[in-house]
């Protein structure tokens, strides 16, 4: 088996048992919307007149920063509640190809959430996303990317300990720093439609992010996986 | 290792004693007061060398996780946790030194400056590190599984450090580490003292704390024959 056939059948794998089982992504959207619930009461955006361009970057970045970890989380649960991190381990292909298809799962996984999401936390505040679509789309994909390639490698490093639900998120918040700083800054540039080349900087950036962590990952899986 | 070991008793620890004595007489007693922000200045003796003996921590953690996965030897793992527990140590006091100076020269105890905020961060990320390695299920793959960790966070501190300054735009450059422009020359004198004893003063917390995490594999080994009845 090729590497990248590797990925692509455990990425495939991975999207159909979410098809037949709809687990992770129930979870996910329902943690995101409550988020937004949260959102609305914590700051009463109505009375203090915030619209959209004003915190919506803020919403989207944690929306989307804590619901991953939820997915990220999931991606490596089912595998070792029935010991398939065992079969995996046995499976005759590189464990960097694993990474890459779990990887490549998540990133779905999470534009498929954001995807429902996004446009529901603009119809909470009354804005029109339809402008700003596109650009949007391109900063959510990057740095979704950027923020899966850090958390499939740890979330594989938090599975194999005792208390991996606690782990992840330390492990993960603090390291993904720059994707939230430049998520929420190209983001809330898009939403002010102005700044064409910090945008393109920006976005840069991050994509930076998600190629150096890719990489690490690729490399370092290996060690992750071993008995 | 065991003569290097013992010379952090025998040289090293008589050593630093001495020179933490003298770093404290001359930031006390012969380092001036600095004109405008006064004694609290005297603050940065400790601060400085702080930060830089915790970044050293880290590209530790860094390097000894780097040599652990390519080696496989424990030595290197007891090595890397060491220099965490240190660097988390260090970073802490770089944390609590830094507001205390703040609020009177700055007026302010926290600011989201690029480097305040890298530095807590990078706390954060470390004191994780430090989590995940209770939290393991065997030694060795927790050692592993650590010097992930400790390797894909070594890569984050560049990230970090930009992002943040990317975050704040152009903020005011509040103050300069290191540069002795300005700086008098006893003040100098004072400040170098002080990088030298913090150094060697982590250089010897490092070896011993080094030597404890070998005694505790010796004791877990011991324990593990004792249970398995097995005499050694």
């Amino acid at each position: 088996m090729t590497p990248r056939s590797a990925s692509l059948t455990l990425c495939a794998k991975d999207l159909r048992q979410e098809l037949r089982t709809r687990e992770s992504f129930t979870a996910a959207f329902f943690f995101a919307l409550l988020i937004q619930l949260v959102f609305g009461f914590a700051f009463d955006f109505q009375d203090l007149g915030l619209g959209f361009p004003d915190v919506g970057a803020g919403v989207i970045w944690i929306t989307l920063t804590f619901s991953s970890i939820l997915s990220f989380q999931n991606s490596f649960l089912i595998e070792r509640e029935t010991s398939c991190l065992t079969a995996l381990r046995l499976c005759p292909c590189e464990p960097s190809a694993m990474f890459v298809g779990k990887f490549l799962a998540n990133v779905l996984f999470v534009l498929a959430v954001q995807g429902v999401v996004l446009p529901i936390s603009a119809l909470f505040f009354s804005y029109d996303l339809s402008g700003v679509a596109l650009p949007l789309a391109l900063v959510v994909a990057v740095n979704a990317a950027g923020f899966s390639a850090l958390g499939t490698l740890f979330a594989a490093v938090s599975v194999r300990t005792r208390r991996s639900e606690l782990l992840l998120p330390l492990l993960l918040l603090p390291a993904a720093t720059p994707i939230v700083i430049w998520g929420v800054k190209a983001t809330r540039i898009c939403l002010a439609g102005r700044g064409v080349g910090e945008f393109a900087y920006l976005v840069g950036l991050s994509g930076c992010f998600g190629v150096i962590f890719i990489v690490a990952g690729i490399l370092l899986f290996d060690y992750v996986l071993e008995e | 290792m065991e003569r290097a070991l013992r010379f952090a008793d025998t040289v090293l620890f008589p050593l630093v004693t001495v020179l933490m004595v003298a770093s404290l007489y001359f930031v006390f007693r012969v380092a001036p007061n600095e004109v405008t922000m006064g004694a609290v200045q005297r603050i940065f003796y400790f601060h400085v060398p702080s930060a830089w003996v915790a970044f050293l921590a880290f590209f530790l953690v860094f390097l000894a996780s780097v040599l652990h996965l390519a080696t496989r030897r424990m030595i290197w793992d007891t090595l890397a946790h060491a220099a965490a527990e240190l660097g988390v140590l260090f970073c802490g006091i770089v944390l609590m030194t830094g507001p205390i100076w703040a609020r009177p020269a700055w007026g302010t105890w926290w600011t989201w400056e690029a480097r305040l905020t890298t530095t807590l961060v990078l706390e954060l990320v470390f004191v994780a590190y430090l989590l995940l390695r209770s939290q393991a299920e065997s030694p060795a793959q927790g050692a592993r599984l650590a010097a992930v960790v400790g390797i894909a966070g070594f890569l984050d501190v560049p990230l970090i450090y930009f992002s943040v300054k990317i975050w704040r735009g152009h903020h005011p450059i509040v103050f300069k580490t290191g540069g002795g422009e300005g700086l008098e020359p006893v003040m100098l004198q004072a400040f170098a003292l002080c990088m030298v004893t913090f150094t060697l003063f982590f250089i010897l917390l490092l070896a011993l704390r080094f030597r404890l995490g070998l005694l505790q594999e010796d004791l877990a080994e011991l324990r593990e024959a004792a249970r398995s009845g097995r005499t050694t």
